[in-house]
C-alpha cells in the first residue's frame, strides 16, 4: 500500500470521530501553547537585548553616572575635579575620554530668559535633518549646514511662543537665552513626545556647554566591561567627590532592566517547561487511552483489511499515523494559541523595551516535532495491538 | 490446483487437547466448483481457513499453484492470498463507514495501484455483479443480498484463482440465497474456482462436487451429485 494511501486511510478515520479527536488533542494543545509563549517572549527579549549591545557597539562603550542634588536644584554636580579625580584613579587606563555633560541622552534641562521673563527650560539637541518635529506650525527646522557649524538657533514648542510671545506668529526671530548662550528662534512646532520646550542643534549645545553638568560620561576603552567601570567610578565618587555631601551619585544601568526581565523569565521558562511536560505526557496517556479504544471498536475493520491483503505493518503504520496526525495537529494549533498568548503577554511589559513576541522557525520545528513525537511514543502500544490482532479470531 | 496432504490441527483447551481435522487429504482442480458440507464443529470452517490462506498453523503440507504455503513468508502469505484468494464471508464483513467502491478497491489499494487503474477495475465488477449504479452509496443502505453481491465483487476484483464463501447464504432469505447462486454459478462459468462452506443442503447441491466432512475426517467425496 502506498504511503500516501496510509495517510488518507488514517485522516478518514479521524473525521468519522471529529468530537472525540477535539478532545484528545486539547492537552497537547496546552502544553505546546504553554511552551511557545514563553519561548516567543523569551525570543523577543533576547533580540531587543542584543539589538542594545550591537548599537552600543557601534559607538563607543559609555558609562553614564548621574547626579541628583539633595535641595540645591541648579547644582550641577560634577566639576573638573571630579573627572580628575577618576583619571588618576586605577580606572584612568580603562577610560578613553570623560565627558560632563548636561544632557541625559538628547534631553536636557537649563535656566532660560525668554523676554524678561527667567525660566527653566526643557530642551532637546538634534544630531540630523531628518528628525524635524512631526508638525511644524510657523518657521522651518535647522537645516544641514546650520547642524554641522551648531549655529545657534532655536526651535521653540508652539505654546511655549504663545506664552511669552502673544503668538507663534511674533516668536520668530525673537532672542532667547539659554544658559549663558543667545539663540534665535526659526521656527515654531506643536506639542510632540519626542522633543522638549525648545530644540537646539547638538553643535551649538557642544559650544556653550560649561564644564560642569548633572552628567557623567565615561567612553569605556574596547574589550572593558563598561558595567564594572560604572560601578567602580559610582562607588568611587561616592567616597571622594566633589558634592559627595550634597546629593548622590548613580550609576544608569541601560542593561539592568532587560537583566531583571531575563531573570525572571529564565525562572518562568523552567517553571513552565515542567508544567508543559506533564501536560504534553497526560495528553500522551489520553492519546494512547483513545487509540486503544479506537483499536477495540475497529477490530471487524482490522479483521477485514487484514483479509484482503493488509500486511501486519500496514495496520501498524494506519494507526501509528492516525496518531500522529492527532498530536501534529494538536501542536499546530498550539503554536498558534501559543503565538496569541504571547502577544497579549508582552503588552503587560513596560511599552519603552519595545518588546514583541517571536517565533522562529526552530519554535515551529519544536512544536510540530514534539507533538509528532508524543503521537509516536503514544502510538505505538496501541498500534501494535491492532497489527498483532488474530485474523481467525476476529473473523469468527 | 490445490493440493492439501495429511492435513491435522488440534486445538488446546483447557487440558485437553482436540483435535478438529484429522489426516485430510484432498485435490482439487482448477475451474471446480466444489461444496464443502457439514455440521457445525465438524470442523470444515477450521479447513477452509487453510485452504483460503487465513489459517498456517497446521500440520501436513499444502499447496496452491505448485507452491508451498508453508515455505512463504508471513509477508509473502498475505500477499499470495490476496493476490490469489477471493474470500466471500456470511455475514458479509464489508467496512461501514466506506462507501461500496471504496470497499471493493482495498485489496486492490493493497497492493500498491493507481487510484485510477482501481477506480476501474472496481467498475468492471460493480456491472459484473449488476450493481453498476450503487458504488457511491455506503453497505449499510443496500439489502442484505446486495451487501453480498458487493463482498462478492470485493473478492474477485483481484482475478484470483480460488473464490471461497464461507456460509455466503447463511444470513440470507431463500429468495436472495438463489440471487447469490446465480453469481455463482455466472463466476464459475467464467473459469473460477468456487469453495463453498456451507450447511445448507439446498445450496450444497447447487456445486459439482460435494465433499462431506464429520468430526474434522473426510466422510464423503462426490462429483456430479
Amino acid at each position: 500500500m502506498k504511503f500516501k494511501d496510509t495517510v488518507l486511510t488514517a485522516f478518514q478515520a479521524l473525521k468519522m470521530n471529529p468530537k472525540r479527536s477535539i478532545m484528545t488533542i486539547i492537552g497537547i494543545v496546552i502544553g505546546i501553547a504553554a511552551v511557545i509563549t514563553i519561548m516567543a517572549v523569551g525570543n523577543g527579549v533576547n533580540h531587543m537585548a542584543t539589538s542594545q549591545i550591537k548599537s552600543s557597539n557601534k559607538g563607543a562603550q559609555n558609562a553614564q553616572i548621574g547626579f541628583t542634588a539633595d535641595d540645591e536644584n541648579d547644582l550641577d554636580g560634577f566639576t573638573q575635579a571630579d573627572v580628575n579625580l577618576l583619571k588618576q584613579s586605577n580606572l584612568g587606563d580603562k577610560i578613553s575620554r570623560i565627558d560632563i555633560s548636561a544632557l541625559n541622552e538628547d534631553d536636557g534641562q537649563d535656566e532660560a530668559q525668554i523676554g524678561r521673563t527667567t525660566t527653566t527650560l526643557d530642551y532637546t539637541v538634534a544630531h540630523h535633518v531628518k528628525k524635524a518635529p512631526s508638525h511644524l506650525t510657523h518657521g522651518r527646522y535647522f537645516n544641514a549646514t546650520e547642524l554641522a557649524v551648531g549655529q545657534s538657533d532655536i526651535l521653540i514648542q508652539d505654546s511655549v511662543a504663545k506664552r511669552y510671545f502673544g503668538t507663534a506668529q511674533q516668536a520668530l526671530g525673537k532672542s532667547v537665552m539659554l544658559g549663558n548662550q543667545a539663540y534665535t528662534i526659526i521656527g515654531t512646532y506643536a506639542t510632540d513626545d519626542v522633543y522638549g520646550s525648545a530644540i537646539i542643534p547638538y553643535q551649538a549645545y557642544l559650544k556653550a556647554a560649561g564644564n560642569e553638568g548633572t552628567n557623567l560620561i565615561l567612553r569605556v576603552k574596547k574589550g572593558q566591561n563598561p558595567q564594572k567601570i560604572g560601578r567602580a567610578a559610582e562607588r568611587m565618587l561616592k567616597k571622594d567627590g566633589t558634592n559627595r555631601n550634597k546629593g548622590t551619585y548613580e550609576y544608569f544601568d541601560t542593561n539592568a532592566l532587560i537583566g531583571t526581565i531575563s531573570k525572571v523569565l529564565n525562572g518562568l521558562t523552567f517553571f513552565v517547561s515542567a508544567v508543559a511536560a506533564i501536560s504534553l505526557f497526560i495528553a500522551g496517556i489520553g492519546v494512547m487511552n483513545m487509540m486503544y479504544i479506537s483499536v477495540s471498536e475497529r477490530t471487524q475493520e482490522i479483521g477485514i483489511r487484514l483479509a484482503v491483503g493488509a500486511t501486519e505493518s500496514n495496520i501498524r503504520n494506519q494507526f501509528l499515523i492516525e496518531a500522529m496526525i492527532l498530536t501534529a495537529i494538536g501542536g499546530l494549533v498550539g503554536l498558534l494559541m501559543g503565538y496569541l498568548a504571547a502577544t497579549i503577554a508582552v503588552k503587560f511589559i513596560p511599552d519603552e523595551l519595545h518588546i514583541k513576541a517571536i517565533i522562529t522557525l526552530q519554535d515551529v520545528v519544536f512544536a510540530v516535532g514534539v507533538s509528532t513525537a508524543v503521537g509516536l511514543v503514544f502510538g505505538w502500544l496501541p498500534a501494535k495491538q491492532a497489527a498483532d490482532k488474530n485474523l481467525i479470531d476476529i473473523l469468527r | 490446483m490445490l493440493e492439501l496432504k495429511q492435513i491435522n490441527k488440534s486445538f488446546t483447551r483447557g487440558k485437553t487437547q482436540q483435535r478438529v481435522l484429522k489426516d485430510i487429504n484432498m485435490t482439487i482442480d482448477d475451474g471446480e466448483f466444489v461444496s464443502i458440507m457439514g455440521h457445525s464443529g465438524s470442523g470444515k470452517s477450521t479447513l477452509l481457513n487453510i485452504i483460503g490462506l487465513l489459517d498456517r498453523n497446521f500440520e501436513g503440507s499444502y499447496e496452491l499453484n505448485g507452491i508451498d504455503t508453508k515455505a512463504l513468508s508471513k509477508k509473502q502469505y498475505t500477499r499470495f492470498r490476496n493476490q490469489n484468494v477471493g474470500w466471500v464471508f456470511q455475514n458479509f464483513k464489508l467496512i461501514d463507514n466506506m462507501t461500496v467502491a471504496k470497499n471493493i478497491g482495498l485489496p486492490l489499494l493493497y497492493q500498491g495501484q493507481r487510484h485510477a487503474d482501481i477506480d476501474e477495475k472496481v467498475q468492471f465488477v460493480l456491472d459484473q455483479v449488476g450493481l453498476a449504479d450503487k458504488g457511491q452509496t455506503y453497505p449499510k443502505l443496500l439489502s442484505g443480498g446486495q451487501q453480498q453481491r458487493v463482498a462478492i465483487a470485493r473478492a474477485i476484483v483481484t482475478q484470483p484463482n480460488i473464490v471461497i464463501a464461507d456460509e455466503p447464504t447463511g444470513a440470507l432469505d431463500s429468495q436472495t440465497t438463489d440471487e447469490i447462486m446465480t453469481v455463482f454459478k455466472q463466476l464459475h462459468a467464467q473459469g473460477t474456482t468456487l469453495i463453498i462452506v456451507t450447511h445448507d443442503e439446498a445450496v450444497g447441491v447447487q456445486a459439482q462436487r460435494m465433499i462431506k466432512i464429520l468430526d474434522g475426517q473426510v466422510m464423503g467425496d462426490a462429483d456430479e451429485i
